[in-house]
């Protein structure tokens, strides 16, 4: 029997691929631009708008239609109760010199902690609200913001001005992306992200006016090294109250005469940000990071113009730019159906999403931090680079050794163990849990470098390195972060964390009895895309030769009890280890 | 017989690599018999390419490719403390005659860098300085793929330039460990379609964790592919593709890891266990010709002095340590390094104790068959481009040395020009 849902799905997805051709390539009439709305099209919506789909909101979003779908993604808000944070702040140096050194000391790491310990539930509670699903476009978009206007705590050191960020893009996420910049060219996360602060009449500091002009609005090749400095004297004295807010300096303001982008006034930074919106590029720029990010490949430069268009129309309102984008045929084209490869957060709380249980953030948080995307420690101003730069050798094997975890089936012991080296020495001796260096982990234990650790010397760097701590400690393939998110990982082990599935019941209850409806029914579900025919084949032989193995017959498996469920959790390992599982 | 065919006879039985990374190459004519499906037993083979002209080589030559990231202060790395502009420019962060390590009455090295200093006075570290390209572009992002695909138009002129090295080099060797970076993500310098490389942080850890007995063997079939079925193009053919050096690479890079006994304590930061990671694949001769690393955290806008300082104890701890550990080795005289950055930074500091986007800064190129001391000249401290240094060498010429004289390749093949050769190798 054939997997009937997605392979049904593959003759529409074939029309809608030949209808977008035409569309694209004759420029045919508007009327001919139709999207078969079916399971394969729902799925890839919400593989995009979202972080996945669970099988039941498939069906849903098949009988409600798409116009229907779409309007509920782009205008449903739900009401959530905001996060509480507080700005965490160190003593003031008065109160701070008339303590003994060493209270001093305990004093400063009970804030650092606190504070660290604030953004981690922060990040918590922003994890649980992708994976929730309740609301999950303006989740994907605060993602997208995130790298776009990205700043790091490994440079802003404090919690409280990423949250801050982070709550300003998630009010703006799905509106005017105009009101964004103006936002953020007084952010003080980024103010001190990019070293504004600094930025003084006379003494100007680039690094804001640059980024701003080649990430935030314009790219490479739309200003000129000379516009880069008249910027940056029109964001001079735009800083950093004690208090943590926006403030502005007038007497570090250089008042003088700029000529930005072929205007000349005495120009201020609100006015850089009027200039910078006025350029064609920037629509531009925006609209091809939006189709990049959303469609998985680079859009053509006349798709870009269109949207770019489009976008300029509506004011740079987000909204109707994404309604478009979801009702537009060429969205549902075969070039980008299944083409977009999961970054790290897509997969572990996609994992989570079609797996229907609930993981703990901090497993999710800690898994794409090990696959290299830790949330406020992007790894520069540039945020993440997406697609298959995701994926390295280390990176694809991890990714499904982090699912074997979520599933119950690995433990972090395993991933270290060099059992299977056969003749090598023995496995190296596990190290204590704070291995990482200043470098690798920041100032406190978890990176979270609150008073510039980066500016001391590794620890024990003269020291003889018979045993290497830190590398043993690091559960990847991860670099920064790899410490702290083995730590959290273990973290859940500890606390005696473990996924509640049934496979045998759900399988049960979904029909599926033979080993081919079993092995379809997972991929279907486990997969954000369609399996070709070699992989279901594949899982097909393989769950066929390991049901034989338990002396089993075909078609019952699921009256096997426990032996059955661990083969089903191992089948479950195996497909979300496979390439197909990091595409969606 | 062809080097192909021997492959072919070698891997009758056993279907290695190769034939994949055959037909990736597009040779899948030559391998035409040979079977895509599964096999239960899969020994490491690799094909050892000989190397030509030098037939005293045991190991093969090594490209160890450092990427310092976010732009390194070359005034800050090679110090021209005898210069009035320098001293007049660096208010704040000038680094004072005396405590440089002098190299002449004219320049030194930055005092952390002291392991580098006495690699230099042995003769071992070559210094090019004023090294850039034309129309610089002061985009870290921009700049860095110039860097990485030594093509001015960057990512959109294709491949990184060791995938071109590796196209025009060995172009038959297959082996998943041919090119590896030591990191979390793989710079674009190593990006390829016929060679990519394979990528990890530590060693400790990189595998798969199989919970059946049959499970790795499933898992290693997702990574083959046939490549006249459809899906095997495009996006799931590259990563079935990953899978399979993941699966070839795993066993050999840990074990390689976890035999090696440096001969020199390694810093214990992550960028000394990369290097002791590289170390560790040179000396167990896995079959790795490039092996890339990364130490970032050089864009010093703001306070640069204790930023920078920092990144130089680091370099010269993990660099340092290396090249010593390396150097008397048969394996470890047959690397040279290449550090590299995107670019310098600004003659003049900004008002906040750091500098911003430069141009042109020196580049090292290290090793025991490295012909040390100055190479190129020096920029102009008063003949400045907009407040930035002019480049004296294109940076392409040190690549087009590695290519040319160390690994015996045609430069203008890897690099779509050619470039003054410069005298760095004692070959």
């Amino acid at each position: 029997m054939e997997a009937g849902r997605r392979m049904a799905g593959n003759n529409v997805r074939a029309i809608i691929g030949a209808l977008a051709a035409i569309v694209l390539g004759a420029a045919a009439p508007a009327t001919s631009q139709v999207v078969v709305w079916n399971a394969r099209a729902v799925e890839h919506l919400y593989n995009r708008a979202g972080f996945g789909a669970r099988p039941s909101e498939i069906d849903e979003g098949v009988a409600m239609g798409q116009a229907a779908l779409v309007e509920r993604l782009v205008t449903k808000r739900v009401d959530v109760e905001p996060f509480f944070y507080e700005r965490i702040e160190l003593p003031e140096p008065r109160e701070m010199r008339t303590l003994p050194p060493e209270e001093l000391a305990e004093k400063a790491r009970q804030i650092r902690e606190r504070d660290r310990r604030q953004l981690l539930e922060y990040t918590g509670w922003w994890l649980d609200r992708m994976a929730s699903g309740e609301d999950p476009l303006l989740e994907r978009m605060v993602l997208f913001w995130h790298g776009f206007f990205t700043s790091s705590v490994e440079d802003v050191k404090r919690s409280w001005p990423l949250i801050q960020q982070n709550h300003l893009v998630r009010e703006k996420a799905l509106g005017s992306y105009r009101q964004l910049l103006f936002a953020m060219a007084k952010d003080p996360a980024m103010l001190t992200y990019l070293d504004n602060q600094v930025n003084r009449k006379g003494n100007p500091n680039e690094n804001l006016a640059r980024e701003m002009m080649e990430l935030f609005s314009l790219g490479v090749g739309n200003y000129t090294e000379k516009d880069v400095k008249e910027a940056a004297r029109a964001l001079t004295g735009r800083g950093v109250s004690r208090e943590g807010n926006y403030e502005s300096h007038p007497r570090q303001h250089d008042g003088g005469v700029k000529t930005i982008l072929g205007a000349t006034g005495k120009f201020d930074g609100d006015d850089l940000v009027e200039i910078i919106l006025d350029q064609d590029a920037c629509p531009r720029w925006v609209a091809r990071k939006l189709l990049a990010y959303f469609e998985g490949v680079e859009p053509s430069p006349q798709r870009s113009a269109d949207y770019a268009a489009f976008l300029k129309r509506n004011d740079y309102q987000i909204q109707p730019f994404l309604r478009r984008l979801f009702l537009d045929p060429a969205f549902y084209r075969d070039e980008v159906v299944g083409a977009r490869v999961q970054g790290p957060v897509d997969y572990m709380v996609g994992i989570s999403r079609r797996l229907g249980i609930r993981v703990p953030a901090v497993v999710l948080g800690g898994g794409a931090a090990l696959l290299g995307q830790r949330l406020f420690f992007p790894p520069n101003v540039k945020g993440w680079d997406e697609g298959e730069a995701w994926i390295t050798t280390a990176s694809l094997m991890q990714r499904g050794n982090l699912a074997g975890f979520v599933l119950g089936l690995v433990k972090v012991e395993d991933v270290m163990s060099a059992s299977d080296l056969e003749d090598a020495p023995p496995a190296p001796v596990e190290p204590p849990m704070q291995s990482g260096t200043p470098e690798d982990t920041g100032a406190t234990d978890d990176g979270h470098p609150m008073s510039g650790g980066s500016e001391k010397p590794a620890a024990g760097e003269e020291r003889p390195a018979e045993r290497r701590k830190s590398g043993a400690g690091k559960f990847k393939g991860g670099g920064k972060g790899g410490g702290i998110a083995l730590q959290a990982l273990r973290r859940a082990e500890a606390f005696g964390w473990t996924a509640t599935i049934n496979f045998s019941a759900r399988l049960s209850k979904a029909g599926a009895r033979t080993d081919a409806e079993i092995a379809d029914r997972m991929l279907d579900d486990l997969l954000a895309i369609q399996a070709p025919a070699d992989t279901r084949a594949r899982i097909r032989e393989f769950l066929a030769r390991e049901r034989a193995g338990l002396k089993v017959e075909d078609g019952r498996l699921l009256d096997a009890g426990g032996e059955a469920e661990r083969l089903l959790r191992r089948l479950a390992h195996l497909i979300l280890s496979l390439p197909e599982a990091q595409l969606e | 017989m062809s080097t192909r065919d021997e492959v072919k006879i070698m891997s009758d039985s056993v279907r290695s690599t190769l034939d994949r990374r055959q037909v990736l190459l597009g040779g899948s004519a030559a391998i035409g018999g040979v079977c895509l499906c599964s096999s239960a037993v899969r020994p490491s083979l690799r094909l050892f390419v000989p190397f030509p002209g030098t037939p005293e080589d045991t190991a093969p030559r090594t490209l160890v490719l450092l990427q310092l990231s976010g732009g390194n202060d070359g005034l800050s790395t090679v110090v021209p403390f005898g210069d009035d502009v320098y001293n007049r420019s660096r208010t704040t962060i000038r680094i004072d005659g005396k405590d440089v390590l002098k190299i002449d009455g004219y320049r030194g090295l930055h005092p952390e860098l002291k392991r580098l200093k006495s690699i230099y006075d042995d003769g071992r570290l070559a210094i090019v300085e004023g090294c850039g390209y034309p129309n610089p572009i002061r985009s870290h992002f921009k700049s860095m793929e110039i860097w990485q695909t030594a093509q001015a138009r960057g990512r959109m002129a294709g491949e990184g330039w060791i995938g071109r090295l590796c196209d025009a080099a060995w172009s038959q060797d297959g082996a998943a460990e041919l090119v590896v970076h030591v990191g979390a993500s793989a710079p674009y310098s190593v990006y390829s379609t016929t060679h990519p490389a394979i990528a990890f942080a530590t060693p400790e850890g990189y595998k798969w964790v199989a919970t059946g007995r049959d499970d790795l063997e499933a898992y290693r079939q997702a990574g083959e592919r046939d490549d006249a079925k459809a899906a095997n193009r495009g996006v799931l053919g590259r990563l079935r593709g990953v899978l399979a050096d993941a699966q070839e690479s795993s066993v050999k890079i840990r074990r390689a890891a976890a035999s090696y006994r440096p001969r020199v304590a390694y810093p214990e930061d992550e960028f000394g266990n990369s290097l002791r990671a590289a170390a560790a694949m040179i000396d167990a001769r896995i079959g790795s010709r490039v092996i890339s690393v990364e130490l970032a955290g050089f864009d010093s806008h703001n306070n640069q002095k204790n930023q920078h300082d920092d990144r130089m104890r680091r370099l010269d701890a993990g660099l340092g340590t290396f090249l010593q550990d390396l150097h008397g080795t048969p394996a470890g005289d047959n690397v040279v390094v290449i550090v590299f950055s995107e670019f310098g930074r600004r003659v003049k500091e900004n008002g906040s104790g750091g500098t911003d986007h430069g141009v042109a800064a020196p580049m090292f190129v290290a090793g025991t068959r490295v012909k040390g001391g100055l190479h190129g000249k020096h920029p102009s401290m008063t003949d400045l481009d907009d407040g930035d240094l002019v480049h004296t060498t294109d940076f392409r010429s040190v690549y087009g040395t590695v290519i040319e004289k160390w690994f015996g390749a045609d430069h203008a093949k890897a690099l779509d020009a050619r470039y003054p050769l410069l005298p760095l190798l004692k070959v």
